[in-house]
């Protein structure tokens, strides 16, 4: 099997995970798109080292996850990105309602795909300074500490963006939680 | 906010993200990517950026540019000593002449350096350093502190 051939079938095992790392931190297909291929192409600059190693499944996901970082806050969304983590626009992005259908027991009535979908377009719909640090936590397995650092960003708004995502998704997936009546009373 | 709900709000959105397989990459950027490589290769070393050229390239075109240098500035120097001769001399003599000042100030710092290390001695050139690190670290640490007091916005702190 020649360089390019080893190289290839590397890409095919790692392309999905290597892509929906980078289109759930930055919510866009042809940005997704331009981090995967970026990403493939400095693995293959170190294809020597990276060949067979054990590590190399972890390396592509921070590769990956740097490269969206850095297109988040270089050239996307550049001053509203910065301008939501540093706090002012925050009202417009809790008032803002997320435009797709959802019944009391959306995710409920839904079969697994169509649930999934639902899931992934909910999260895509939510301002980058909610989705990438909830990305980073439950997809990357970051710590608070470990985020806050990586954005630049206070702790403290870390948990609190963190927490206002996933009232975010549950309010639109309808998410029931364990406690749901007890939860409600004391969720103020 | 309230830890036990926040803690049962984070096991059920942690139960729907953790049902989510990985999105299906687009099936073309397997080819776009071999594509790209494919054109790097194909194009020579020396139409690629110097950070790209093979290793014993670039310390064969440093070594040639450092020597190219060193003799634009002997020559040049060497060149004032025959431009009363010819007046083609004097024409190169007279291009050459910015680059004998260089090579000149550049003598004339080193020089310096050496004198003064050699008369002040090691102590206080290092005691120097250690106080132009101090500071630089001191900067640093006010303008963080300024940072932090000044530009963060104080409901970011409180939160």
């Amino acid at each position: 099997m020649t360089n390019a051939q080893q190289f290839e079938t590397l890409m095919r095992n790692h392309q999905n995970m290597v892509f929906s790392t980078a289109m759930r931190l930055l919510a866009n297909q042809t940005d997704a798109e331009d981090v995967t291929q970026e990403t493939f192409l400095r693995a293959y600059e170190r294809f020597e080292q990276l060949r067979g190693s054990p590590t190399v499944s972890g390396w592509l996901k921070t590769v990956a996850t740097n490269l969206s970082l850095n297109h988040l806050s270089r050239y996307r969304s550049r001053w509203s990105f910065f301008s939501e983590l540093l706090g002012s626009g925050r009202e417009e992005h809790e008032e803002r309602e997320m435009e797709f259908p959802a019944s009391e027991t959306v995710t409920e009535t839904l079969d697994e795909a169509d649930r999934r979908a639902l899931v992934e377009q909910a999260l895509q719909q939510l301002p980058a300074a909610q989705r990438v640090p909830l990305v980073l936590f439950h997809f990357e397995d970051l710590a608070y500490e470990e985020i806050a650092t990586k954005l630049g960003v206070s702790l403290g708004k870390v948990k609190t963006d963190i927490f206002r995502g996933r009232e975010a998704l549950r309010r639109q997936l309808r998410l029931r939680l364990m406690d749901e009546p007890a939860a409600a009373a004391t969720r103020t | 906010m309230n830890p036990e709900y926040e803690k049962q709000l984070e096991a059920a959105v942690r139960r729907e993200l953790n049902a989510l397989g990985e999105l299906e990459a687009p099936p073309e950027i397997g080819r776009r990517v071999m594509r790209v490589i494919e054109q790097r290769s194909a194009t020579p070393w020396y139409r690629r950026g110097w950070q790209a050229w093979p290793l014993a390239l670039q310390c064969a075109s440093l070594t040639g540019l450092l020597t190219a240098f060193a003799f634009l500035c002997v020559g040049g120097s060497q060149l004032a000593h025959f431009a009363a001769l010819s007046p083609a001399a004097r024409e190169v003599s007279g291009w050459c002449s910015l680059l004998d000042t260089i090579w000149n100030a550049a003598n004339v710092l080193v020089n310096a350096l050496a004198l003064a290390f050699r008369s002040l001695g090691p102590a206080v050139i290092i005691g120097s350093a250690v106080m132009l690190l101090a500071s630089y670290a001191l900067c640093v640490g006010l303008g963080t502190v300024y940072w932090r007091l000044a530009c963060v916005p104080l409901k970011e702190r409180q939160s």
